[in-house]
């Protein structure tokens, strides 16, 4: 589905991912872990071209969508794979409704009624249909990322990515997120997740990659990652994760 | 000491008029300087550098010198340009909004570089065009914040209206000019004309907090 070859980018003379090559399979699960600083948000926004690699390309269904290709190219690539942001990024100046019903109607040019009939059944699956008048600044941030996980949703993505969707919330609230990640995992939701939350990657990711200093240094199911790692890296990154 | 404003009822009718033309004036020149400007705001964003490095000189220029000296550089050179006899009214127009559109222009870029670059990535990642993101995310954001700026500018465009009379035209600043001339009065009708300038921009004030406390619904806890 998305396929990442020879990909380094750099930022000026500091060189972020150095010549990363991965394939994400249509219904699996990645989960990408990795020490702060090591390049995996960078990875991730590659993959659905937020930022363009410096060399090397991105394909998606077998077509090269990186470097010079028609706006229209990259416009594609965003509406099929959706992504979930840290900071949530709700539309402030829209009712939760309208968040979730903008882009179906301006971008898949749905009616009003079907957008809106659909996003009020994906609002009752989370629970949260009380709050579709609501303006984001009012929710809690778990609620907002709830939403924002339903406003991908809503444009019927192949692919979503997930950028550490529960690191800017408040403890009691990464659940109810998760649980709603685990339920989108279940039915056959092809994911990427950068994410700190091991017991998430162990319970629905398919494979596990260890990012490292701009590289992937291992890959594996999680069993194997988390219990037999080849590099001392590996195993000392996971262990300060699992026991601090 | 009252004695002295008896003129008032007298050329009332005068100033009345000059305030209708100051208004038309500033009207005018913010709806048209506010289009002008989100257009060069644009342009300095884009990618294309000479579009850019146009719009950059442009607004380098404009707020680098004085609105006088471009009110008669528009006043001289607009006929030449364009060949044909430019009534004094539209002189004011034009110089007041390619002024007002540079200072509008440098608000909104501020208002666009403040909001965090989330908002257009999300927007970006759900599949919206360049201009949708624009017209839909960015810009309705960028106004809410930048409307206080753009308050001041709007009741810039009042004040530095005064300044066209130079031409001529037959604004506020005018007529209490005229009455001075006609009454040999000094201070009195400048006082005036000071006292009415005041109740416009008062009521600009009032619309601009009006509209402010409608677009901060959305900052409400419901």
């Amino acid at each position: 589905m998305i396929e990442l070859r020879n990909v380094v980018k750099k930022y000026g003379n500091n060189t972020v991912l150095k010549k990363i090559n991965m394939k994400v399979h249509d219904g699996e699960v990645d989960v990408i872990i990795g020490p702060s600083g090591s390049g995996k948000s960078t990875l991730l926004r590659q993959m659905n071209l937020l930022e363009q690699p410096t060399s090397g390309e991105v394909l998606v269904d077998g077509d090269v969508v990186s470097g010079k290709v028609k706006s229209e190219v990259t416009r594609k690539t965003h509406e099929k794979i959706g992504m979930v942001f840290q900071k949530f990024n709700l539309f402030p100046h829209y009712t939760v409704l309208e968040n979730i019903i903008h882009a179906p109607q301006v971008v898949r040019h749905e009616s009003k009624a079907q957008a809106t009939e659909e996003a009020l059944s994906l609002l009752s699956q989370i629970g949260l249909t009380e709050k579709k008048d609501s303006y984001p600044a009012s929710l809690s941030g778990g609620q907002q990322q709830r939403i924002a996980i339903i406003r991908s949703l809503a444009m019927h993505p192949n692919v979503l990515l997930f950028d550490e969707p529960t690191s800017a919330l408040d403890p009691e609230m990464v659940e109810e997120v998760l649980k709603v990640m685990k339920n989108l995992a279940k039915s056959g939701m092809t994911m990427v997740v950068v994410t700190h939350e091991m017991g998430f990657a162990k319970q629905v990711g398919d494979r596990v990659l260890f990012v490292d200093d701009g590289q992937i240094l291992e890959e594996d199911t999680p069993e194997k990652i988390f219990e037999h790692a080849q590099h001392e890296r590996t195993r000392d990154f996971i262990s300060k994760i699992l026991y601090t | 000491m009252f004695q002295s404003y008896s003129f008032v009822g007298k050329y009332w009718d005068l100033f009345l008029k000059g305030m209708g033309i100051t208004i038309e004036l500033a009207v005018i020149s913010i709806v048209l300087g506010l289009i002008l400007g989100i257009i060069l705001s644009l342009m300095k964003r884009s990618k294309i550098k000479v579009i850019s490095l146009i719009a950059k000189m442009y607004i380098g220029f404009i707020r680098d010198t004085p609105l006088l000296v471009q009110i008669y550089i528009v006043y001289i050179g607009l006929p030449m340009v364009l060949g044909i006899d430019v009534p004094d009214f539209v002189t004011g127009v034009v110089a007041l909004t390619l002024y007002s559109a540079a200072y509008i222009a440098e608000i909104i870029r501020s208002g666009i570089d403040s909001l965090p670059m989330g908002q257009s990535e999300a927007a970006i990642s759900l599949g919206m065009s360049k201009r949708r993101v624009m017209t839909d995310i960015i810009l309705p954001q960028a106004f809410k914040n930048i409307l206080p700026a753009l308050g001041n500018q709007f009741i810039g465009n009042v004040k530095d209206s005064s300044l066209v009379s130079v031409l001529g035209i037959s604004d506020l600043m005018f007529s209490a000019q005229t009455v001075r001339g006609s009454t040999a009065l000094g201070l009195q009708p400048m006082l005036v004309a000071s006292l009415l300038y005041l109740v416009m921009t008062w009521l600009l004030n009032s619309v601009l907090a009006y509209i402010e406390r409608r677009m901060k619904a959305s900052d409400r806890v419901a």
